[in-house]
C-alpha cells in the first residue's frame, strides 16, 4: 500500500495528525510533519535504497537499469536537488 | 517508444566502451568513404567533393572535426556541469559523425561533379534525371544532417545534464563556432 504525501484535493503537502498503537491501541494526535524521506515518491525511495545496497555505486545501478553511466548520474543529481529543495522548505517551515 | 529514444540518443542506453569502439569504426569507414568517393569533410558540418584524396588526408579531416567538436564541447560542458566526463564528449563527437558516412557517399554521387564542372564552364543545362538525383540526394542529405546534429545536442545534453535554456544558446554559439574552427584548421591541413 502507498502512503499518500500529497493532498488529492489540492496537492499540498500531508502532514500526520493521528498514530495508534497496535498492541495497546493508544492513539497519538497531533500535527506532524512527514519525514524527509517520506515525502519522495514510493520509487524515488526504492530508488535510494537500491543505490545504497548497491554500494552507491553509479555503474552497478546503471548495468542494473539497463541505461548508461551518464543517464544514471543525471537521475541522481536531480534527485539531490529535488532532496535539498525539499531540506530547504522544512528548514523554512521550522522558522 | 524506447527504441526511438535510443536511435536519438545511444549515449542514454549504451555503455561507453561500446559507444566508444562503434565511433572509431565509424571514424575509420567516414575516412574510407571520403577517399573511395573523393569527398572532402572540411567542417564539423561540411562535405564537398574534391578531385582526388588519399585516406590519410581524409582521416585527418575526420579526427580534426571530433577534436574540435571534444574539445569545444568539453570546455562547455565543464562549465554547466563539473561532473562531466571526458569520456561522454569524446563518445559524443564521435557518435555525430556516424550519419556522416551516408553524407559522405551519396555526396560522392556523379552528378554533384557534373554539376561543379558545369558550373565552372559557364554552363548549367541539366537533364531531368540530374535534377532528380539533386533533389532526392539532398532531401537525404539534409535528414542525415539534422540527425547528426540531433546526436549531438542529445548526447551533450546527456554527457553534461544540460537543463536551462541558457545552456542550449551556449551550446548553439559554441556549435557555430565550432564549425569557423574546424574549417580554418583543415583549410591549412
Amino acid at each position: 500500500m502507498k502512503l499518500p504525501i500529497l493532498c488529492p484535493s489540492c496537492q499540498s503537502a500531508l502532514n500526520v495528525s493521528q498514530m495508534k498503537c497496535n498492541s495497546c491501541s493508544t492513539e497519538v494526535l497531533g500535527n506532524y510533519q512527514l519525514p524527509l524521506y517520506l515525502k519522495l515518491t514510493q520509487e524515488e525511495q526504492d530508488f535510494i535504497l537500491d543505490f545504497f545496497l548497491s554500494g552507491g555505486s553509479i555503474k552497478e545501478m546503471a548495468k542494473k537499469a539497463n541505461i548508461s553511466y551518464p543517464t544514471m548520474r543525471n537521475h541522481i543529481d536531480d534527485l539531490m536537488n529535488k532532496i535539498n529543495h525539499l531540506k530547504q522548505e522544512n528548514n523554512h517551515e521550522k522558522n | 517508444m524506447k527504441k526511438i529514444k535510443t536511435f536519438i540518443n545511444p549515449l542514454s542506453k549504451f555503455q561507453e566502451n561500446t559507444i566508444l569502439t562503434t565511433g572509431i569504426i565509424g571514424l575509420v569507414i567516414t575516412s574510407l568513404v571520403g577517399y573511395v568517393f573523393n569527398v572532402k569533410f572540411d567542417g564539423a558540418f561540411d562535405a564537398h567533393t574534391t578531385s582526388s584524396t588519399t585516406f590519410i588526408n581524409s582521416f585527418l579531416e575526420n579526427l580534426i572535426q571530433v577534436l574540435c567538436v571534444f574539445v569545444l564541447l568539453f570546455a562547455l560542458g565543464k562549465i554547466i556541469n563539473k561532473k562531466t566526463r571526458g569520456i561522454d564528449i569524446l563518445n559524443t563527437s564521435l557518435l555525430y559523425r556516424i550519419p556522416f558516412i551516408f553524407i559522405g557517399i551519396l555526396t560522392g554521387l556523379p552528378v554533384y561533379k557534373k554539376v561543379e564542372m558545369l558550373i565552372k564552364d559557364n554552363n548549367l543545362t541539366l537533364e531531368s534525371m540530374d535534377y532528380i538525383q539533386l533533389i532526392t540526394s539532398s532531401i537525404f542529405i539534409l535528414l542525415l544532417l539534422i540527425y547528426s546534429i540531433v546526436l549531438l545536442v542529445n548526447g551533450f545534453k546527456t554527457a553534461t545534464n544540460a537543463k536551462k535554456w541558457q545552456h542550449y544558446v551556449a551550446l548553439t554559439l559554441v556549435l557555430i563556432a565550432i564549425e569557423i574552427i574546424s574549417k580554418y584548421i583543415t583549410f591549412y591541413l
